[in-house]
């Protein structure tokens, strides 16, 4: 059998584009760095673990429910969340985790020639995305306090942009943009660009000038809002998040969304999830309020430049090599996410743990540096 | 890195074929940029393979014939079934009898190896073999005028260099820095134009608001996912000038969305911003007055490490375990040796040879049962040559690599450093009369 002609086949941006390569599962990593036990500071996940009614759900889910299809556009969480924002359940659109919207956006508004504008240290995902698709992504450096540069965008934007992607707060930086700034920002847009802004983490903003996004929606119809199940709501292995917009805006991106896509029990768990979620919001801000406080006291006493922002991590300017601290960290039980491939070398990110994991970090830092 | 689709041609294996061969090889030269003399080589190289694949071959075989250009060379590569080329013939060691047939037979895939500056044997998923030759553009040397005065930067900032930048680069360099900190080649301005131009190379130039050249950072890419890094090197900047950082993190930036996983760094200056860096070890370098010098090697991963496998003989196990406890590189170690298994009865070493540096590099190239009396001939050559730095490149990603390590550590080697990725996988560089790492 012949081989295929690759060469022929994929088409160019394919052929140069780089495969995202996950970290391999736990047991093979703790057998590889020679640990009995793993600290998983990489992921931003929620070490308290979803909320009791989702655990609930998923304790008691009838495996014999497995051979069913699952509501092929998650039927019952569109009608809760058109009810807890008040909006329609066409405005919403279920993925499975938010990559997927992510692909909703850019296949239902991108065309060859088109650009997406967004920042260059920040989620990878919107260039990744827009690259693999054939389509340029335009990178705008972050401004001097490490957020996104609302000039710089505007001015990177032209006829052929699409999509403009702002990540509030910015995942790794911790940084956002307050109510009136990202106001001003979508006056001067117009409407010329869909604006998507990624909320991924907003739940764990406890400051009033947050802009909530899907308040701002009423009055921006180019304005659409991604949120996630997997952090606040500790729900990162069911993989399921969502979109908004208007819907116009929706209707379109529907015509590109994978249906079927989200299986039940991660429908069934978000949505007791979000039935359930005012204590749980509560204690997780707490620990992470607690932890960071911690962290950061421990990082000040040993020297090390952090950025604290909003959000379930921080980052740490480390005076070696980023990949090395991840290796030696590793060799003592502490999983980090290193910040080379950010476009933040000899940075790190650590998710905020439970204490003792925290106490390891720390510990783990100090032995290293 | 090739810039663009290859030329190609299928031919027969037949008499009345050779000229169709030539002229193609002549005019894919030419055209990929090679002056006449340069192109009459390579088409010297595709006659002499292909005469002798003719005597040695099927009618109903056919060979395949692929031209690039890689900005400052052109590869011609000749792709044929396998089993029809004695491949030890490629040894620098090669003593051809020219008293009998066989022997004048082969005296023409000698010439063709050594008409070109790089050479190399490729095989392929289908069983197929193949011969590659790489010949370089011919470059005139840098003119008599001085590099322009450089001075402190104002405000710093990094960008890619146009090609008329680079040439001043390659002033600024020869006149800054000794011949060590940096390949001869980047001192041939229109070659360095050429090495960025053609995508094998990439370069990063420290600048100001005036675009006044204040330093600069060069790179390779390498076949695998590893790059090369050359500097950084900076041109009359104060000390402490944050020039060498900026270039580095600049560097990285371009370098981290990219397949490339490793970054390593063989040529150190003293502006290096270790921070970023990782020591894997020193070689010994013995300068001309006979000065044992040390070499550092640096790097650093661009990824998470997810670990590797790599293929070990036995007798270089605690070495390697030894070093990746030291690097905290998680590798499984996969033991082997031969075991009575069918080998190649004769094997190919390649050496790349750097007279200026007095310094040889050698790297299998085929396995064969005769692997240690191979080495043993090579060593025994590039000494009485007056080569001074001896040293072996093995592949642990390739497990017949690792039988020549009984031989390497009989003949005087030892293993110095181990290269991470370098490779398929990682590599571990041997030196000849070195003091154990």
């Amino acid at each position: 059998m012949r081989a295929p002609d690759l060469k022929r086949l994929v088409p160019e941006y394919v052929q140069g584009f780089e495969a995202y390569i996950p970290s391999k599962p736990d047991p093979e990593l703790m057998k590889l760095y020679g640990v009995d036990h793993l600290h998983r500071l990489n992921n931003n996940e929620n070490p308290l673990g979803p909320p009791p009614a989702a655990r609930q759900v998923i304790q008691n889910f009838d495996p014999a429910r497995a051979s069913i299809y699952p509501s092929g556009d998650v039927y019952y969480l569109r009608q809760a969340l058109a009810r807890r924002f008040d909006m329609d359940p066409d405005q919403f659109l279920v993925g499975n985790g938010a990559n997927e919207v992510i692909t909703f956006a850019i296949k239902a508004f991108c065309q060859q020639g088109d650009n997406i504008v967004t920042a260059d240290r920040t989620f990878a995902v919107y260039e990744w995305v827009a690259e693999f698709s054939g389509f340029e992504a335009r990178l705008v450096p972050l401004d001097d306090g490490l957020g996104f540069d609302d000039e710089k965008i505007l001015e990177a934007v032209d006829e052929r942009t699409k999509i403009i992607f702002i990540c509030n707060p910015n995942n790794p930086t911790g940084t956002w943009w307050d109510r009136a700034r990202m106001r001003r920002f979508l006056d001067r847009v117009d409407g010329r660009q869909i604006v998507v802004v990624d909320e991924a983490y907003c739940e764990f903003v406890e400051s009033p000038e947050f802009p909530d996004g899907m308040e701002l929606l009423k009055e921006y119809p180019n304005l659409v809002t991604f949120r996630t199940f997997s952090k606040m709501y500790a729900l990162a292995g069911l993989r399921i998040g969502y979109l908004a917009g208007s819907r116009e805006v929706v209707d379109v991106m529907r015509r590109t969304c994978v249906v079927y896509s989200v299986n039940v029990l991660a429908q069934e768990a978000a949505l007791a999830a979000l039935g359930d979620d005012a204590g749980h919001i509560a204690r997780t801000r707490r620990l992470v309020r607690e932890e960071k406080a911690y962290l950061t006291g421990e990082l000040g006493r040993m020297g090390l430049r952090v950025q604290n922002g909003e959000g379930c991590f921080l980052m740490v300017r480390l005076p070696i090599s980023d990949t090395l601290a991840y290796r030696k960290l590793m060799r003592q039980g502490v999983m980090i996410r290193t910040m080379t491939g950010f476009r933040f070398p000899n940075w790190i990110r650590v998710s905020i743990g439970l204490h003792p994991a925290m106490e390891a970090f720390i510990r783990g830092l100090r032995n290293i540096l | 890195m090739m810039s663009a689709e290859p030329l190609r041609l299928t031919v027969p294996l037949g008499e009345n074929l050779l000229g169709v061969v030539t002229s193609f090889s002549e005019q894919a030269g030419l055209a990929l940029g090679l002056g006449r003399t340069e192109a009459m080589k390579l088409t010297l190289a595709a006659e002499e393979v292909f005469s002798y694949l003719l005597r040695r071959s099927r009618p109903e075989e056919s060979i395949r014939l692929e031209a690039a250009s890689g900005g400052y060379y052109v590869e011609l590569k000749l792709l044929f079934p396998s089993g029809r080329v004695d491949l030890s013939v490629f040894n620098l060691t090669a003593d051809l009898s020219l008293d009998d047939e066989a022997g004048l037979e082969k005296l023409g895939l000698l010439i063709a190896s050594r008409s070109v500056e790089r050479f190399s044997i490729l095989t392929d998923q289908e069983g197929g073999l193949g011969l590659s030759f790489r010949k370089e553009k011919k470059y005139p040397p840098p003119g008599e005028e001085p590099p322009p005065e450089v001075g402190p930067l104002g405000e710093l900032k990094v960008v890619p260099p146009g090609p008329e930048q680079l040439k001043l680069l390659a002033r600024l360099l020869a006149a800054h820095y000794q011949p060590n900190y940096y390949p001869s080649d980047f001192a041939l301005p229109g070659k360095l134009v050429d090495m960025v131009g053609g995508g094998e190379f990439g370069a990063l130039l420290a600048t100001d608001e005036k675009e006044r050249p204040g330093g600069c950072l060069l790179w390779r890419w390498l076949e695998g996912r590893t790059v090369l890094c050359f500097g950084p090197y900076l041109f009359n900047q104060p000390q402490g000038s944050p020039a060498a950082e900026a270039l580095v993190e600049a560097a990285l930036g371009r370098l981290a969305k990219t397949d490339a996983v490793s970054l390593i760094c063989r040529y150190p200056t003293p502006e290096l911003p270790v921070g970023h860096f990782e020591l894997l070890g020193e070689l010994e370098y013995v300068a001309e007055d006979g000065q044992r010098l040390k070499w550092p090697h640096f790097f650093r991963q661009l990824k998470e490490d997810p670990g590797t496998v790599v293929w070990a003989h036995p007798e270089l196990e605690e070495f390697l375990r030894r070093t990746y406890d030291q690097l905290f590189l998680a590798r499984e170690v996969r033991l082997t040796r031969p075991e009575g298994e069918e080998r190649p009865a004769q094997s190919v070493l390649g050496v790349h040879l750097d007279r200026g540096q007095n310094l040889a590099m050698v790297v299998p190239l085929w396995d064969g049962r005769d692997a240690g009396e191979n080495l043993g001939r090579h060593v025994e050559l590039l000494l009485k040559e007056g080569f001074r730095n001896l040293y072996v490149n093995l592949d642990l990603g390739r497990a017949w690599q690792s039988y020549l390590v009984p031989d390497l550590l009989a003949q005087g080697f030892q293993p110095r450093l181990v290269m991470p990725y370098g490779g398929t996988s990682d590599q571990v560089i041997f030196q000849h009369g070195a003091e154990a790492a």
